[in-house]
């Protein structure tokens, strides 16, 4: 009785989840400011620009710290593992996607941030103490900020919650197996969205207690391959220097290079408010400033 | 002092970005990777469990969870109160969103969609109302002939199964009728009263 029901909730279930048909989609920046997928074979619901990293070299960085659960070296080679996945995926001919992930060492800043006057880094870090996000259950988190003209993707961040899941990095006592998560996020941090093939690494689902997502299926290399065709070989004096210039601090640790003549206006705080309305942000910004000067006068243009 | 501005910021701000029409919808989430929960989980974790509309929204850059990003703050008109004080209005707080052409798309978060109707488990989260559990807190609700039924959230990220005998709430509200979600949603609401000491 109780199987026939769950399988019944199951079917209903799948019955109105978003249509599985396809195969490999990519993260899309779609009009009207929304995020939608482009997918091959193509979807009704396919829309917009993909986004992909504007230069064929990119960096990533791991906060210093790393976990109390896997440390930094440990971590670094989970990194470099999953990456080296994307990057060395075969297009065929001996050719390879046309991106290059360098990590660029250990940083101190422990925050998801992307930083519009101050230098960035594409940052992974683990959140040992508290998770602080309305979902206790969720592994990891990938924040990506990108243009939404042209889908072009501006920095990359990685959250992993060590604070109330417990990752595993064997090969046979395995619980949530970081190698297969990080190897499903930096396909995100790469542009590539979810694919509808039960073998794929970018399907949105996986069993605990799997390694399974640790290499990459067909669909994923194809995904990869179509993201970042192959094509010259990328120079070695190929800038990865991210958007705004690299920083491994975050934004209010980070020297003001000017504190006369800036063009950042406290009134430009990113908000969307029209023109009636800049009255009310004007002094909303103020009440802040008194709270976060400092963080304001880096960031908030 | 720091609360006080801070809450009147908030204030402020609400007052502010719901003046002006709001321009194009938030993006979607797609990449994190979470576990199911249960309805008693989601509903435990909420301060209220309500029907309603997303009436409107507007995004800027924030400092929240340790971060600065872009955050949306969408305007709920209640419809009913299944779980919790009842209310009229609620403002709703989301990761991502999209200012002055820049995106940004936090992976598993609930993207509430302007005119959408939806179940949404709501609660307290460091200064704003947000969606508990993200995405697996938000089930757009649509018309099927006369009957109203619950569907998923566009895109909750990668979800891994339960470990146990639980069904997630996934499982059981993704296309149940809104009668009968409402209905389970209060037995899980009388249970978690229930085990609370």
């Amino acid at each position: 009785m109780r199987a026939a029901a769950l399988a019944s909730l199951a079917f209903t279930a799948l019955a109105f989840v978003p249509s599985l048909a396809s195969a490999y989609c990519r993260t899309a920046s779609c009009p009207n400011g929304k995020t939608g997928a482009v997918c091959v074979p193509a979807q009704s619901s396919d829309c917009g620009v993909p986004l992909a990293w504007p230069s064929p070299c990119v960096t990533f960085s791991l906060q210093q710290d790393a976990s109390v659960q896997v440390p930094l070296a440990q971590v670094e080679q989970v990194f470099g593992a999953a990456f080296a996945q994307w990057t060395g995926a075969d297009c065929g001919g001996g050719t390879n996607p046309r991106i290059r992930v360098r990590y660029t060492g250990p940083v101190e800043c422990a925050a998801h941030e992307y930083n519009q006057d101050a230098g960035n880094a594409n940052i992974v870090l683990f959140q040992d103490v508290e998770w602080p996000h309305p979902s206790k259950s969720t592994l990891a988190l990938t924040t990506v900020t990108y243009n939404l003209d042209n889908g072009q993707i501006y920095d990359a961040d990685m959250e992993l919650n060590s604070a109330t899941v417990v990752f595993s990095v064997s090969d046979t006592t395995v619980t949530y197996d970081l190698q297969s998560v990080v190897t499903h996020e930096t396909g995100h941090f790469l542009g590539i969205s979810h694919s509808s093939l039960a073998e794929a690494t970018m399907r949105p689902d996986y069993i605990p207690g799997s390694i399974g997502l640790r290499d990459l299926d067909v669909d994923d290399v194809a995904a990869i391959c179509a993201a970042y065709p192959p094509g010259a070989a990328i120079p070695a004096t190929c800038d990865d220097t991210p958007r705004h210039g690299f920083s491994g601090l975050c934004a209010e640790d980070q020297p003001i290079p000017s504190e006369v003549g800036s063009s950042c206006a406290v009134g430009s705080a990113g908000s969307a408010e029209d023109g009636s309305t800049r009255g009310f942000a004007f002094a909303l910004a103020l009440a802040g400033l008194v709270v976060g000067y400092r963080r304001r006068q880096r960031s908030a243009c | 002092m720091r609360r006080v501005l801070h809450a009147l910021g908030l204030a402020l701000a609400f007052t502010t970005t719901f003046v002006g029409s709001p321009s194009g919808e938030p993006p979607r989430a797609e990449a994190a990777v979470s576990v199911l929960i249960s309805v008693e989980e989601l509903v435990a974790s909420s301060r209220w469990v309500v029907v309603a509309r997303a009436v409107e929204h507007t995004s800027r850059w924030e400092h929240v969870a340790g971060s600065r990003r872009i955050v949306t703050y969408t305007k709920l008109a209640i419809e009913e109160t299944v779980v919790g004080e009842p209310s009229t209005e609620l403002v709703v707080r989301t990761l991502g969103g999209a200012v002055d052409r820049i995106g940004q798309q936090v992976s598993g978060e609930a993207a509430l969609v302007t005119g959408e109707r939806a179940m949404l488990f709501l609660g307290d989260g460091e200064g704003a109302t947000v969606v508990m559990g993200m995405a697996q807190g938000h089930y757009p609700v649509i018309e099927e002939g006369s009957t109203s039924r619950l569907t998923a959230s566009p895109d909750a990220g990668a979800l891994l199964p339960r470990r146990g005998p639980a069904l997630s709430a996934r499982e059981e509200l993704v296309g149940a009728s809104l009668d009968a979600a409402r209905e389970r949603v209060r037995k899980a609401a009388a249970l978690v009263r229930r085990s609370q000491p």
